[in-house]
């Protein structure tokens, strides 16, 4: 109560305890899940900081990784939603989805030699890829970003040995 | 004609039970049952709900480490505010994790490195506009959180406002007994002659200034003059 004698933000932070301890947490079982790849983890992370979108870009990384591309779109459409709120965040976002996803190709690349032996997970791969690689490249105006879009937009028609 | 009975024309059981009630549904509000059900989110959690800018508070911690501070139980989490401009940085110095005031670094160099931190550009490019600082003890409950306008801190630090002017930006709350464990604490690990005695002074007084203590042993800060000793 003590803290509602001042205005909403001061009285947020002044009562601000239980949140940074809850961030930490979260932030301690995302790491756990993100090096262990564990999923369970992961969902815990989220139900905790459900607004948090890096949880979900890797939460939905790791759905990919899984075989599981329905569960990858509907993390990273809820991710890309929680982070539109300003130009920081989107920047961001498409920074770590790219990051992520590089890092999934890679693994799918150790586990079975070619992306185009796993045909659904490499389609959904680089689909994903050449939209984020096509929205780094528009705000930053990288031309290399964009490019690298034209070119994963092509690799899509490949994955199914087209 | 039959005399009416009751309490203001109406059965007094009646009465009773619409005071229960109003009495009931105050002491709901009172004692956040609404929050603890999960009906409706506590006020920091409505503020703080967003995703943290962990590059801005990794781009303070580096800062921070570059000048030489030993950072060991400090958490910094910088939290953009929902619906508003700008963030908050909340510095958590945690002892229960291995936070302790006199490894920091020696007490120039912290002044030194907090005052160039407040001038520089890293707080104006992302955007802090307020900054806190939660002190919690060896339970890792919070003992004293202080907060003020990146602003008038920074202000402060380049001799722009008096130690009053800025005292009057600060609001704080206080645990007043965990407080006066930790300053009896500091008082005997310090033994009055170290670099770092004037904590226990500092918060003596902020112990002192705090206008009104509420139930559980709580106190609000609004500065007033007491702080001015703290650090000078």
């Amino acid at each position: 109560m003590i803290a509602d004698r001042f205005d909403p933000i001061t009285g947020a932070i002044l009562k601000s305890g239980n949140e940074t301890e809850t961030i930490k947490k979260a932030d301690e079982l995302m790491a756990e899940g993100r090096s262990q790849r564990d999923p369970d983890d992961m969902d815990e992370a989220i139900s905790l900081r459900p607004q948090d979108w890096t949880y979900r870009v890797s939460r939905g990384a790791l759905a990919l990784e899984r075989g599981d591309t329905k569960g990858m779109d509907e993390h990273l459409v809820v991710a890309q939603a929680l982070a539109s709120t300003n130009d920081k965040s989107k920047s961001n976002f498409a920074k770590q989805a790219i990051a992520e996803l590089e890092g999934v190709k890679s693994t799918l690349r150790e586990r079975h030699g070619k992306l185009s032996a796993v045909p659904t997970q490499c389609e959904a791969l680089c689909r994903r890829l050449a939209q984020f690689y096509e929205m780094r490249g528009r705000q930053t105006g990288n031309a290399d970003d964009l490019q690298l879009a034209k070119q994963y937009q092509a690799d899509r028609e490949q994955c199914w040995g087209q | 004609m039959a005399r009416r009975r009751g309490c203001f024309g109406c059965g007094c059981w009646a009465m009773i039970v619409v005071l229960l009630l109003l009495v009931g549904v105050v002491a709901a509000f009172y004692y956040r049952v609404p929050q603890r059900l999960g009906l409706r989110k506590a006020q920091a959690q409505q503020v703080f709900s967003g995703t943290p800018d962990r590059e801005a508070a990794a781009a303070i911690q580096e800062e921070l480490r570059k000048g030489g501070l030993n950072l060991q139980g400090i958490a910094l989490y910088v939290l953009p505010l929902e619906g508003e401009e700008g963030s908050v940085g909340i510095a958590v110095l945690d002892s229960s994790r291995g936070f302790d005031f006199m490894r920091v670094g020696e007490r120039d160099l912290v002044v030194d490195r907090l005052k160039k931190l407040v001038t520089g550009k890293t707080l104006e490019e992302h955007d802090v506009e307020r900054l806190a600082a939660d002190y919690r003890g060896q339970d890792g409950k919070s003992v004293v959180i202080l907060t003020a306008p990146t602003e008038d801190i920074k202000r402060y630090a380049e001799g722009k406002i008096s130690d009053e002017e800025l005292v009057h930006a600060v609001k704080g709350r206080v645990d007043v007994a965990a407080l006066s464990k930790e300053v009896l604490k500091w008082r005997y690990l310090a033994g009055g002659e170290s670099a770092w005695s004037f904590w226990p002074w500092c918060f003596s007084r902020a112990l002192a200034a705090a206008p009104r203590l509420t139930r559980r042993n709580y106190g609000t800060l609004s500065g007033n003059g007491s702080w001015k000793t703290c650090g000078r």
